[in-house]
């Protein structure tokens, strides 16, 4: 498969990027030494939400349990009567992902469901032709996907009908610190203001965890699948140099929101190693960490480095062959999103 | 004719991996070693085949017929210290999981997910050459991606590591000098009187809505048992 992938060397001092049901930070064990850990879904959904912002016009696609007003107003826009539309677009939440018998102010579905544009405006058109739910459901396909790169990007699993689930196209392993961490504890107070003068202590102690960490992050696209007719084979090669385009820029700089107003963890690369090959699968750079990082002078230089030795050192020994290999910060972003897009197809 | 057979050696290296045999529910755990049939979802996804298409049906046929060999190779460190195996349980929620009874809960649930960290394993496949040609080409240039169990667990070594016309040949590349003796590893076998552990991983379909698999007799030998 034609794929490309993105190497990321980040330090995020003190923060709570992802934290277990424990409230502290994720961890794992690699080469012995635990790691700060950030899970893949995490990041992913900054990035998603980043993509958004950056190409709204190419990255609609909404996880919502909300999805019956809006489907009940095209059916209306189609033609039908408010009663009509509201109760088609009932049995389609119903047929879809259920309807949530407990949401009692608004319709709900039970569970969020990913959905573009362009697949409502078709469902709602379909419905008010054919007046039968299943009937409007088969009337979705991929070319209705072209108004929702996100879907083809991260994929959708849906347990009601399988004709309608999507491969996601990229994939992202959980980002790993290069080096041992442990994780801290936050002791803090907060003063009551209106307190009287005469009166001692805090309003309120509490603690919290967090760590310090400089990550791996590894991120990989299949150009090929993404191309292809279940994906965004409908779009031009010129759009979808912009939707890679898109995906590199949020990859690279999406953080994680969490505690971003107590800890702020929004930093950017320190180095981004990009590589677009023919051919071959994904492989991703960890194992120049297995040995996790040990230095007086800081994490980030030294990972850069192992990061460039191991990634010379798999290529001579298995041979790998790149079209392109481009890093920041030797180039700009624009330039780095120009050069690996330019192998787009 | 006779039909040919040939050994297909595999490499499955990463810091994260997951090899599940009893996903279904909220706490989705993993083996200890690698799955026959995420070994042959492996190579499906390399060779391009839609779940629960006829060609999945024609390939997990002939993959039936395959005998596996999976050896858990140690990764060693500085001063060549053997680092242990160990769980790591990921907090988690998902949508739309399976009850007990078989239907589908639409309510949103915590799971917690297991990962294998700091494993890697040798797999030797162990079957016709026309089939395994084509298996082996398609792993080195795959359709879709190739990971450990999970999709976020993406391979630190090409998975790929060769095709061999003997079984020592195909151990060579993966473990070297060192005697398979050495080495903790599961073999697939014919009948109860050679191994009496069976699994329940052999993969008939893979069909979202149909997933399906049979049993498979398997014998586990530690490291160090000779026979």
């Amino acid at each position: 498969m034609k794929h490309l992938e993105l190497h990321i060397i980040q330090s995020v001092p003190v923060s709570c990027l992802n934290r277990d049901d424990l409230n502290s930070p994720k961890t794992a064990v690699f080469g012995g030494a635990q790691r700060a850990r950030v899970s893949s879904q995490s990041w992913k959904r900054a990035i998603r939400e980043m993509a958004k912002e950056i190409a709204p016009d190419l990255f609609q696609g909404e996880r919502t349990r909300l999805m019956h007003a809006p489907l009940a107003k095209a059916m209306e826009d189609a033609g039908l009567s408010a009663d009509e539309a509201s109760d088609g677009a009932k049995s389609i939440v119903d047929a879809l992902v259920k309807v949530d018998a407990k949401s009692k102010d608004k319709v709900k579905s039970t569970t969020l469901y990913f959905l573009s544009p362009l697949e409502l405006e078709t469902i709602a058109r379909k419905f008010a032709e054919e007046k039968d739910a299943k009937k409007a459901i088969k009337g979705i396909k991929p070319e209705h996907l072209s108004d929702a790169a996100d879907i083809s990007l991260f994929g959708r699993m849906v347990a009601s009908d399988h004709s309608l689930t999507v491969e996601a196209a990229s994939m992202f392993s959980h980002a790993l610190s290069t080096h041992k961490v442990d994780n801290e504890i936050d002791f803090f107070s907060a003063v009551d203001d209106l307190q009287p003068a005469e009166e001692s202590g805090a309003g309120m102690t509490s603690t919290l965890e967090f760590n310090s960490a400089t990550y791996y992050r590894f991120a990989a696209l299949n150009l090929d699948m993404l191309a292809d007719a279940d994906h965004l084979g409908i779009l031009s090669a010129d759009e979808r140099k912009k939707v890679v385009a898109t995906f590199i820029e949020a990859t690279i700089k999406a953080v994680p929101g969490a505690r971003k107003n107590s800890m702020n963890g929004n930093t950017l690369p320190c180095y981004v190693l990009g590589i677009v090959r023919e051919k071959g699968h994904p492989i991703q750079l960890i194992n120049a960490f297995e040995s996790p990082v040990r230095t007086s002078q800081g994490y980030a230089a030294k990972s850069v480095e192992l990061l460039q030795d191991e990634y010379s050192r798999l290529k001579d020994t298995w041979g790998l062959e790149a079209v392109a290999e481009v890093a920041i910060p030797e180039v700009k972003l624009h330039d780095f999103i120009d050069k690996v897009t330019s192998h787009v197809h | 004719m006779s039909i040919e057979t040939s050994f297909l050696a595999m490499r499955l290296e990463g810091p994260m991996q997951s090899w599940g045999l009893d996903s279904q529910y909220n706490r989705r755990r993993t083996g200890l070693m690698p799955t026959k049939s995420a070994i042959a979802g492996i190579c499906a996804a390399a060779l391009g085949i839609s779940r629960g298409s006829s060609e999945e049906a024609t390939f997990l046929a002939k993959f039936q017929a395959t005998k596996i060999t999976v050896i858990a190779i140690p990764r060693k460190q500085f001063k060549e210290r053997v680092l242990p195996v160990r769980r790591l349980e990921d907090y988690h929620t998902v949508q739309n999981t399976r009850r007990a009874s078989g239907t589908i809960n639409r309510d949103c649930v915590l799971t917690h997910r297991q990962y294998l960290t700091d494993a890697s394993f040798g797999v030797i496949i162990e079957g016709t050459s026309e089939y395994l040609a084509e298996v082996a080409e398609a792993l080195q240039d795959p359709v879709w991606g190739t990971y450990l169990g999970r999709k976020s667990c993406i391979p630190s070594a090409p998975v790929y590591a060769g095709l061999c016309e003997t079984k020592s040949a195909a151990l060579q590349l993966l473990i070297g000098e060192v005697p398979l003796t050495a080495f903790t590893r599961q073999e697939d076998v014919e009948d109860f009187s050679k191994g009496r552990d069976s699994l329940p991983d052999l993969p008939v379909s893979f069909a979202s809505e149909n997933r399906q698999f049979s049993p498979r007799r398997v014998r586990t030998h530690q490291s160090g048992d000779t026979d």
